[in-house]
């Protein structure tokens, strides 16, 4: 079973604040699986990340243009989103690898349109949920360096 | 002439040859290979006073390494090819890497870092002063690689600056280390290794040698060179 934590975020600054948290654990390499409905706040939370991080760069949606990169932080940020991609076969060809491979903190929006395959097998997956207010935030670690960074947040 | 292009990793490197090197130049171009490649090789052109409709071939590296890096070379490449209406041509960036060591007598493993411990790697085997692969590029762990290596070895490529320490601890004489300056790929080994291969005039599809295969067949949309006519 994977070692999970719930966050309850009435507002756009509690989700930040979870984001914020989740910035400044992130270790080098780190990989963030956003799943949840449009608008459900994938890119709110991106931005506590990048925010977390130290990244002064404003962070808007990635969902045009799919891939944004951001260097001037503690790690280098790419942030990315599948949403306007259908098929595998052009998720594959996005090129992925080098980011999620590579040294910074890779945050994907919309990762459940990707087939498990494309990702390695450890990353923490962030599902954000609609309540009838705010947003529910679940955290779920897969792979040990996921599960400390879990243990870290409160 | 001829040009050959590599973007597989970091570093990026072309050449110009024609009966000899006329230029070449390695770089380390980050991500920047789609705005620095291009460039390079046109300044080079201008300096020696060639022209690009003199090109009779293009050599790509076609990988392992940068998913994102190879494609953009041998877009780069297929793109020219097309314009010119020349042969293109792919090779191994480990066969560019272990060409040096062609005459050596010895196996010859390359080692390039794949990124979350896992490292790319081919085995070849210098045999009658030719290189024979031994080993397809795959994907594995250092201690993988060392825990089966039985007789002297020769090991190259830019991930063994970071690794030769534990190389040298496991094997010891047996692993015979190459110096940063033979580690770098040099565009120049991708047209002694492609030259043979456009002489011949292979026909090739160009696929990219991407080693970590989703597991899941992707759609039926194939990319593919239209059949060169000449
Ligand atoms: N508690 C909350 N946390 C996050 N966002 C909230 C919250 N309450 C309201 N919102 C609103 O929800 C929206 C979230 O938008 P955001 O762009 O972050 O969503 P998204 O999941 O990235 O959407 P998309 O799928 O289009 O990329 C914003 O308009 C924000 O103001
Ligand atoms: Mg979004």
């Amino acid at each position: 079973m994977a070692k999970t934590k719930e966050y309850y975020c009435l507002t756009v600054n509690d989700t930040q604040r979870i984001g914020c948290l989740l910035g400044q654990h992130a270790f080098s390499g780190a990989l963030f699986l956003c799943g949840g409905d449009l608008g459900a706040g994938k890119t709110c939370l991106a931005k506590g990340i990048a925010y977390g991080l130290n990244i002064s760069e404003e962070i808007t949606s990635p969902t045009f243009v799919l891939i944004k990169e951001y260097y001037d932080g503690r790690l280098p940020l790419y942030h990315m989103d599948l949403y306007r991609l259908d098929d595998q076969t052009s998720i594959f060809d996005l090129g992925l690898d080098d980011y999620i491979y590579g040294q910074g903190v890779s945050v994907i929006e919309w990762a459940e349109k990707a087939t498990s395959g494309l990702f390695p097998s450890e990353y923490l997956y962030i599902q954000i949920s609609l309540e009838k207010e705010g947003r529910r935030l679940k955290l779920e670690a897969h792979g040990a360096l996921y599960e400390e960074l879990l243990e870290e947040m409160p | 002439m001829y040009l050959a292009i590599d973007n597989c990793t970091n570093f990026a490197s072309v050449c110009l040859y024609d009966s000899n090197i006329l230029y070449e130049n390695t770089w380390l171009a980050k991500e920047q290979h789609t705005t620095t490649t291009l460039p390079t090789i046109e300044k080079a052109m201008l300096s020696l006073g060639r022209n690009f409709n003199e090109l009779k071939g293009i050599v790509c590296a076609k990988g392992p390494g940068s998913f994102n890096g190879a494609r953009a070379g041998m877009s780069l490449g297929i793109g020219l090819g097309m314009s010119l209406n020349i042969p293109v041509v792919f090779v191994s960036a480990m066969e560019e890497n272990a060409l040096p060591f062609k005459d050596s007598g010895l196996n010859i493993i390359c080692l390039m870092d794949a990124g979350r411990g896992e490292i790319y790697t081919a085995t070849y085997q210098s045999l009658n002063d030719r290189l024979t692969i031994i080993q397809e590029e795959h994907i594995s762990t250092l201690n993988e690689i060392l825990y089966k290596i039985t007789c002297p070895t020769i090991f190259c490529g830019e991930y063994v600056n970071q690794t030769s320490t534990s190389i040298k601890e496991k094997l010891g004489s047996m692993a015979i280390i190459a110096t940063f300056a033979q580690n770098i790929r040099r565009a120049s080994f991708l047209i002694e290794a492609g030259l043979p291969k456009l002489q011949e005039a292979q026909d090739e599809v160009p696929a990219p040698l991407y080693l970590r295969k989703p597991p899941i067949t992707l759609s039926n949309k194939t990319v593919g060179l239209p059949k060169q006519d000449n």
